[in-house]
């Protein structure tokens, strides 16, 4: 077959092939990377945005407590001190170069945030206001908590994921919603656009393109327990590995403390930035064994740790695995004031007035913070170094550049997608001003994607979707979750291996091409188990602890073996890793306590 | 746990001749399963060709609003033993072409949105390396009007809605209302133009079904009360 | 995206005039309440009544109270209707009949106003 004319429509082995769309830059994802890239390249170029859901769907909007920037409108505060914690909270895997890059920036992204209307919560003075959050302190660690999560109310992902979708009306952004992102098109080290299903009408689209930017987010959906929306597959990861790029520290999954026991719906770590308490079966305030300075605002790796131990050793409330987080001394005001959304999701989910009674909570996994390798303006990196891809950018949870390094803070994620999702978009807009011409699309574009979906429209197998997909989140959540060791990583090497056998062996209940969401599911599993096993490959070959990755067998942090950085590839099912370096530049790695 | 039966609405437009219909399914609902935990059940163990939207199961993203027992509610938001009744039935909402099942066009909703140019009109350039000021009294305005999530459960409901399909309908409403009442926004009028129509604000007339619709307890009546005042203050003054 | 740029076509006008015309409905059906059932002394009967109904001021206040009742009424069914009747030929029968309700009433409940006369 060939792709030439735009407006030609195909039918390739029963799968047809609707427009050939054509933009100087396509991003797929829109969340808050994908749509803040959008909004600053649109400022001179065509920009288009592939997403599954409708815009304002995205994940980003269920952010609660609040997005970090060192603006000291409430106390002192420096961006030295933001690098500091940073840095710490990632127990040192992070790159300091970008780190830096990170805080210093922040402020600026936060206000850019306010000039496109967002409506955030003020201070007396009329200034953003700003909350406590864990693992952010005064003084290089040495203070107290520091008021630098600037917040609106309790939902901030979703006004400043509402305000960027607004600022995309206004310029005019092209979007493509519910479009599902199949595979990329890759020439010469090039990248030249994607292939998408259109999931509304069905068909596949090829999206040519100048610049192709993923905001793609992250894959919470591997696991059992988690805060992430059921569309949070890791599409974009998947794609990136079938094109024969490597991943960067996929073994780092970040596991929140707070999830609503068992549908591990977020309670925003605002909870305990404003105070909440966190109680055990035997009415003890438990961070007091593990975090004697710090408590409940330690870093999320460390809380969630504890409060898995106290499950795990016969505290939950009655032995059960959960313990509870108690806002009840806040009063009523102050929890309907700067926590209403936390007081509806513990009412409608659990029936539980938090009020009067305490929420019943558990480690939920989070965020992911591996991903994507890219360099410091969101290039993506041929072989997770040095070499860019001409062409092709990542932003946000998906991508790993790496400031989280081992353990992300609360309020730094919405920070890097939104930050370097504008560097993305200004990178871009500097790649397009020295690149002005499309280059041409090759002949076979379309093929692998309508491979993928032909071969599951056809398929006749006997296993169900939903059940390999359980059986991949309770065998990830069992044995790759917040505590891990040698013989259970090893099982599940197997174990994954049969589910990718039986993934073969599917059958497809939908065979139609409108609004197909059994096909939908089929692709993104197929997308869960391509990188699975790279989450699981590298935390069995990292004999350490570090961040959020905990091994019951080596449960200290090794510096001399382990400070570096995990890249692994995926060709004909064989895993290959490498490994590259850390850059330290201000902090030397120290013992992290709290 | 309580045998529940769920009649569903389906309606797949490759089987045309099929029309729609009303299908049953019978499930076993474990108590603080909500009805998309039921949704879920119903297509990954008994039927996969069952399609609905959904995404966050926390009320936030707006994806799943439907017609549950009659009211547009979200199904991740609804606890299906709460609903006190032996007998579910889910409808799309109402009002809005089905695509399939439980599926809606975002079309109509989207085209109310545009007509209202959704985002901040500022003409003062922003202060360099500072917030622009507002008190916590002018932010307190956008309060119940900056939380909408687009879900398009109150225009479902409106019977404007239902008579005219160009009405923009009352998320589109408040959606300018919260640009109109926002101290930092200059161009009230700009946001205001596409409201002063025949199918626009004054084709309201103030049945509350929207107020009654929002999943998320938010009141469109009172913004669309308080833009037509602005409208007439716009022309009197 | 582009939005849709509409043309003002108001609406606004006969909103406000339809407020106005409701307070002045109400506030007219009070005054004759009071007049009748608490200022009257007396027994209510046609007599009475009449001697009041041929005055000038309550001719005048009357014919007015007429005319936008018929005003908010009619014009508010116009409006419903307007949402609910699509077949144009169902459309032009059910507003002449409105208009044609409007026009004979306004005729006749005039007439009668003006000619009435105390005891005649």
């Amino acid at each position: 077959m060939t792709i030439k004319d735009p407006e030609t429509i195909h039918d390739v082995e029963g799968v047809p092939v609707h427009n050939v769309h054509r933009h100087d830059v396509v991003i797929i994802g829109a969340g808050l990377a994908g749509m803040r890239a959008a909004v600053e390249a649109s400022d001179e170029f065509d920009v288009a945005v592939i997403s599954k859901v409708f815009p304002t769907r995205s994940h980003s909007g269920a952010a609660q407590g609040g997005i970090a920037a060192s603006l000291a409108n409430e106390e002192e505060d420096h961006w030295e001190w933001h690098m500091f914690d940073t840095v710490k909270g990632s127990d040192y895997l992070g790159d300091q170069d970008v780190i830096e890059t990170l805080v210093k920036e922040a402020p600026v992204v936060v206000r850019e945030f306010e000039h496109f209307g967002a409506p955030f919560s003020r201070t007396s003075e009329g200034r953003i206001a700003q909350r406590l959050f864990g693992g952010h302190t005064k003084d290089f660690g040495r203070g107290g908590p520091v008021l630098r999560a600037c917040y609106g109310v309790d939902r901030t992902g979703h006004v400043l994921l509402h305000t960027l979708y607004e600022v995309c009306v206004r310029n005019q952004v092209r979007f493509y919603s519910e479009f599902h992102a199949l595979s990329l098109i890759i020439e010469d080290g090039e990248c030249r656009g994607v292939v998408a299903w259109d999931i509304v009408n069905g068909g596949v689209h090829v999206f040519h393109a100048k610049t192709v930017m993923f905001g793609t987010g992250g894959y919470g959906k591997v696991f059992k327990i988690t805060s992430n929306a059921l569309a949070n597959t890791g599409d974009g990861l998947g794609m990136v590995l079938r094109a024969g790029l490597p991943l960067e520290d996929m073994e780092f999954v970040q596991f929140h403390p707070t999830g609503l026991y068992l549908q591990g719906i977020l309670v925003s770590e605002a909870a305990r930035g404003e105070g909440g308490h966190l109680i055990n079966g035997k009415g003890e305030r438990f961070m007091e064994k593990y975090a004697p300075d710090k408590m409940e605002l330690a870093p999320r790796d460390l809380v969630s740790r504890s409060i898995q131990t106290e499950i795990n050793e016969g505290r939950g409330i009655n032995g059960e695995a959960y313990v509870y987080i108690d806002l009840r001394h806040l009063g009523k005001e102050k929890i309907m004031h700067q926590l209403p959304q936390i007081h509806e999701l513990a009412w409608k989910f659990l029936h539980v007035d938090c009020v009067t009674d305490p929420i019943p909570i558990q480690p939920t996994g989070h965020y992911s913070m591996g991903g994507i390798p890219t360099d410091i303006d969101g290039r993506v990196l041929l072989d997770g170094k040095q070499i860019p891809v001409k062409g092709f950018y990542a932003g946000g949870e998906c991508a790993c550049v790496s400031v989280h390094g081992a353990n992300r803070l609360g309020t730094n994620s919405l920070l890097e997608a939104s930050l370097f999702g504008r560097r993305c978009g200004k990178s871009i807009i500097r790649y397009l001003r020295e690149n002005r011409e499309f280059s041409d699309l090759p002949a076979d574009a379309a093929v692998e994607a309508i491979k993928m979906v032909k071969r599951l429209l056809s398929s006749d197998g006997d296993e169900k979707i939903g059940k390999i997909r359980e059986d991949l989140q309770v065998m990830m959540t069992g044995k790759c979750g917040i505590f891990r060791n040698e013989k259970q990583l090893g099982d599940l090497k197997k174990e994954l291996r049969k589910l990718e056998e039986r993934y073969a062996n599917v059958r497809l209940d939908d065979k139609s091409e409108t609004f197909n969401t059994d096909l939908l599911e089929a692709l993104e599993l197929g997308n869960m188990l391509e990188f699975s096993e790279l989450i699981v490959e590298g935390a069995y070959a990292r004999k350490e602890s570090r961040g959020a990755h905990s091994r019951t067998d080596f449960p200290d942090r090794d510096d001399g073996e382990w400070l570096k950085h995990t890249l692994a590839w995926k060709k004909d099912g064989k895993i290959s890793f490498d490994y590259k370096p850390v850059t330290i530049t201000r902090f030397q790695p120290k013992e992290r306590k709290y | 746990m309580a045998i529940l039966k769920f009649k569903i609405n389906r309606y797949n437009p490759d089987d045309e001749r099929r029309g729609h219909y009303e299908q049953e399914y019978e499930l076993d609902v474990p108590k603080g399963y909500t009805v998309l935990d039921c949704l879920n059940d119903i297509k990954w163990k008994i039927d996969g060709t069952l399609s609905y939207r959904r995404s966050c199961r926390s009320g936030i993203c707006g994806s799943c609003a439907m017609t549950i027992n009659g009211v547009n509610n979200l199904a991740c938001e609804t606890q299906a033993l709460s609903l006190k009744s032996d007998t579910v039935t889910i409808e799309p909402l109402r009002g809005y072409p089905v695509v399939k099942d439980l599926v809606v066009s975002l079309d109509p909703i989207v085209r109310g949105l545009m007509a209202v140019r959704p985002y901040m009109i500022n003409k003062t350039p922003p202060p360099t390396d500072q917030e622009r000021f507002q008190s916590p009294e002018e932010r307190d305005k956008l309060e119940g009007l900056y939380e909408c999530i687009l879900c398009g459960s109150c225009t479902s409901a409106c019977p404007s809605f239902w008579a005219d399909k160009e009405y923009l309908g009352p998320h589109a409403f408040l959606k300018a209302y919260r640009f109109v009442a926002d101290s930092r926004d200059e161009d009230a009028r700009a946001h205001l133009e596409a409201l002063d129509d025949k199918h626009g604000l004054w084709r309201c007339h103030t049945i509350f079904n929207c107020v009654e619709a929002c999943p998320k307890g938010l009141n469109p009546t009172k913004a669309i009360a308080e833009l037509k005042k602005e409208i007439v203050k716009g022309k009197v003054g | 995206m582009k939005y849709k740029q509409t043309v003002t076509s108001g609406g606004a006008l006969p909103w406000l005039l339809q407020r106005i015309s409701g307070v002045y409905l109400a506030v007219i059906l009070l005054i004759h309440v009071i007049n009748l059932h608490v200022l009257l002394d007396g027994e209510v009967n046609f007599a009475a009544i009449s001697e009041r109904v041929a005055t000038p001021m309550w001719k005048t206040l009357n014919i007015s109270f007429l005319i936008i009742a018929l005003f908010h009424g009619l014009y508010g069914l116009w409006v419903v209707l307007e949402d609910y009747i699509h077949k144009g030929w169902m459309r032009i029968l059910i507003y002449s009949v409105i208009a044609a309700i409007a026009v004979v009433f306004t005729i006749f409940g005039t007439l009668t106003m003006i000619t009435f006369q105390h005891g005649g």
